[in-house]
């Protein structure tokens, strides 16, 4: 309940600030990979990461967001929002993000919670608790403050469908 | 509670997999397919609220805050599988259209068209994979019209899989005749290779794709009944590159030695843009065994008791047809045997009216007497039936030009019909 209202205080903050814009202040990158087993020189198998340049259905991609404080005061209440991509699905629990609380939404990006609270309609007007297969948009919020220069990830996997 | 969440649970599941099976091919992503993310921030500083930054793809804003994205490759995986009669697929000596059926089942994620051929293993599938004993005539390849479920000569016409989308199967049929000279339990041995080409063209034959982009090739093939040659693909390693459509083979290899690939002499290998199963036809034919025992009945010495075959003795013939156990079944079967030599040697006449009393003689005797005694399943429902003697009637029994014969009709497999009939010795 007091995630849901501190949402709504989030949304409202942002209406009041349009127009006060310092974007340049935080950089955030966003990359796609593909973990693939290479054998090393020992001959062990080990996993790198690669460009997704061949990706056929079953594949895992993992996003890596990068957020870094390019500005020079600290950054608060910082919010990271990113919808699961087309044609994918949510790896259930591989959502990750060091000092943040992470929530689902399965409506598009209304309303967000953690899994055990979400529901989606079924059929004949009945509610399912929400499968990661439901979610459509995924939510860090991170609860420390960014220092100026420095930078901080979360990252999440899909399933190619 | 637990239980309730339990059956919503289960509700759950059981809707998500009815949407599944009616959305089979919407579920798969397409291969061309862009797949785009960008993610968002929102942040104060000083504590006040600042505006919303999309993500970059390369950290370069200057060319734009642009989405991450990549797209979707080409998967080639696919299944050919026996289908309908599991098992050999049976037909008589001289049968024409013997067909052995198989699925082919497109998992890739992308429509394809596939090329076809049969291949003469010489290897029997349902015997371990033991040599066979003939070959088929006439061997083709057919795929279902869709219009008559199973193999039918004038609709399934088409040679090659056209525009199979994803997740889907289609039926295909390596249709043989069976050679007139072939004995009961002979087995050919066949496999269905089919072959990857480009879809994208309706009612076209695709060119068949014999590479990939990981160094993966299609062996060399004959397809579409001869009509298709296709060379060896030559190794094509591409580096991979998140912006174009490349193609990866991930079939699988033949589970079997006999599964072989479109050159005949190697199991299928996995990744090699080919599937393959086998089957094999089994010839079922009748196996008809005749007997003939003699027993004398009387003789104007000693009458019935201990008679002799000394002239003027009565001698019953009984002729035993058999078909075999697993045979297919005979038609109209007809016994003859000749007594012409005898009778013109004046060792024996034919004894006619010695049926009468026996299974209801159809015209009661004289004038036409009855001088054959048969037995068979088809006849009076397998009761003893006697019949006139006389050529050209409705029975089928005749002694026309001192010749017995019987028309003892149709012998399934394991059934047996005789025929009785009586000489007098001179």
């Amino acid at each position: 309940m007091r995630l849901v209202r501190q949402l709504f205080t989030v949304t409202g903050l942002i209406l009041l600030s349009a127009g006060y814009a310092h974007a340049d202040d935080i950089k955030l990158v966003n990359q796609a990979f593909k973990e693939v087993a290479v054998v090393n020189a020992k001959g062990e198998k080990e996993f790198k990461l690669v460009e997704p340049g061949t990706v056929v259905p079953k594949d895992e991609i993992l996003y890596i967001t990068t957020f870094a404080n390019t500005g020079d005061q600290p950054a608060t209440d910082i919010v990271i929002t990113n919808p699961l991509p087309n044609n994918s699905r949510y790896k259930a629990g591989s959502a990750f993000g060091a000092g943040t609380e992470i929530s689902y939404s399965v409506d598009g990006g209304k309303s967000y919670g953690t899994p055990e609270t979400l529901k989606v309609s079924g059929s004949a007007g009945q509610t399912r608790a929400a499968g990661p297969d439901d979610y459509t948009h995924i939510r860090w919020v991170y609860t420390g403050e960014l220092a100026p220069g420095a930078e901080s990830t979360v990252t999440f996997r899909t399933i190619i469908k | 509670m637990k239980t309730l969440n339990r059956v919503r649970h289960l509700a759950g599941v059981w809707l998500v997999g009815f949407l599944s099976l009616l959305g089979t091919s919407a579920v798969l992503a397409d291969a061309g397919d862009t797949i785009s993310n960008q993610a968002t921030i929102n942040y104060s500083v000083g504590g006040v609220p600042q505006a919303a930054v999309n993500s970059d793809d390369d950290g370069n804003p200057a060319n734009g805050l642009n989405p991450t994205t990549f797209v979707e490759d080409r998967l080639v995986n696919f299944v050919v599988a026996e289908a309908g009669v599991i098992g050999y697929s049976t037909g008589a000596p001289g049968q024409t259209g013997v067909a052995l059926q198989f699925t082919v089942t497109n998992t890739s994620n992308s429509t394809l068209d596939f090329l076809l051929a049969a291949i003469d293993t010489d290897l029997d599938t349902h015997n371990g994979g033991a040599a066979d004993t003939i070959d088929a005539n006439n061997v083709q390849v057919f795929v279902e019209s869709g219009a008559t479920p199973g193999f039918q000569p004038t609709e399934d016409t088409a040679v090659f899989i056209d525009e199979l989308t994803e997740g889907n199967a289609i039926e295909v049929y390596i249709t043989g005749d069976i050679p007139a000279g072939a004995v009961n339990a002979d087995t050919a041995g066949y496999a269905l290779v089919a072959q990857i080409a480009a879809g994208g063209a309706a009612t076209t034959e695709g060119a068949a794709i014999t590479n990939d982009d990981s160094g993966n090739v299609s062996p060399a093939g004959t397809y579409s009944n001869g009509g298709t040659v296709v060379a060896a693909g030559t190794p094509n390693t591409v580096a991979d590159d998140p912006a174009t459509v490349q193609t990866v083979f991930n079939d699988p290899a033949g589970a079997l030695a006999e599964d072989t690939d479109s050159t005949g002499a190697a199991q299928d290998a996995a990744q090699n843009g080919q599937a393959s199963d086998s089957d094999a036809f089994q010839v079922v034919a009748a196996v008809l065994s005749v007997a003939k025992t003699s027993v004398v009945i009387s003789d104007p010495v000693n009458g019935t008791t201990n008679p002799k075959a000394i002239p003027g003795a009565i001698v019953e013939y009984t002729i035993t047809i058999t078909n075999g156990a697993g045979a297919s079944t005979a038609q109209a079967v007809v016994v003859s045997d000749s007594l012409a030599a005898e009778i013109a040697a004046l060792r024996l006449a034919y004894e006619t009216a010695t049926f009468n009393a026996q299974g209801t003689c159809p015209g009661g005797g004289a004038p036409n007497p009855c001088g054959i005694l048969v037995t068979a399943p088809d006849i009076n429902a397998g009761v003893a039936q006697a019949i006139t003697n006389t050529n050209g009637d409705a029975d089928g029994g005749d002694f026309t030009t001192d010749i017995v014969s019987m028309n003892v009709g149709d012998l399934d497999a394991g059934e047996s019909a005789t025929v009785q009939f009586r000489v007098l010795v001179q």
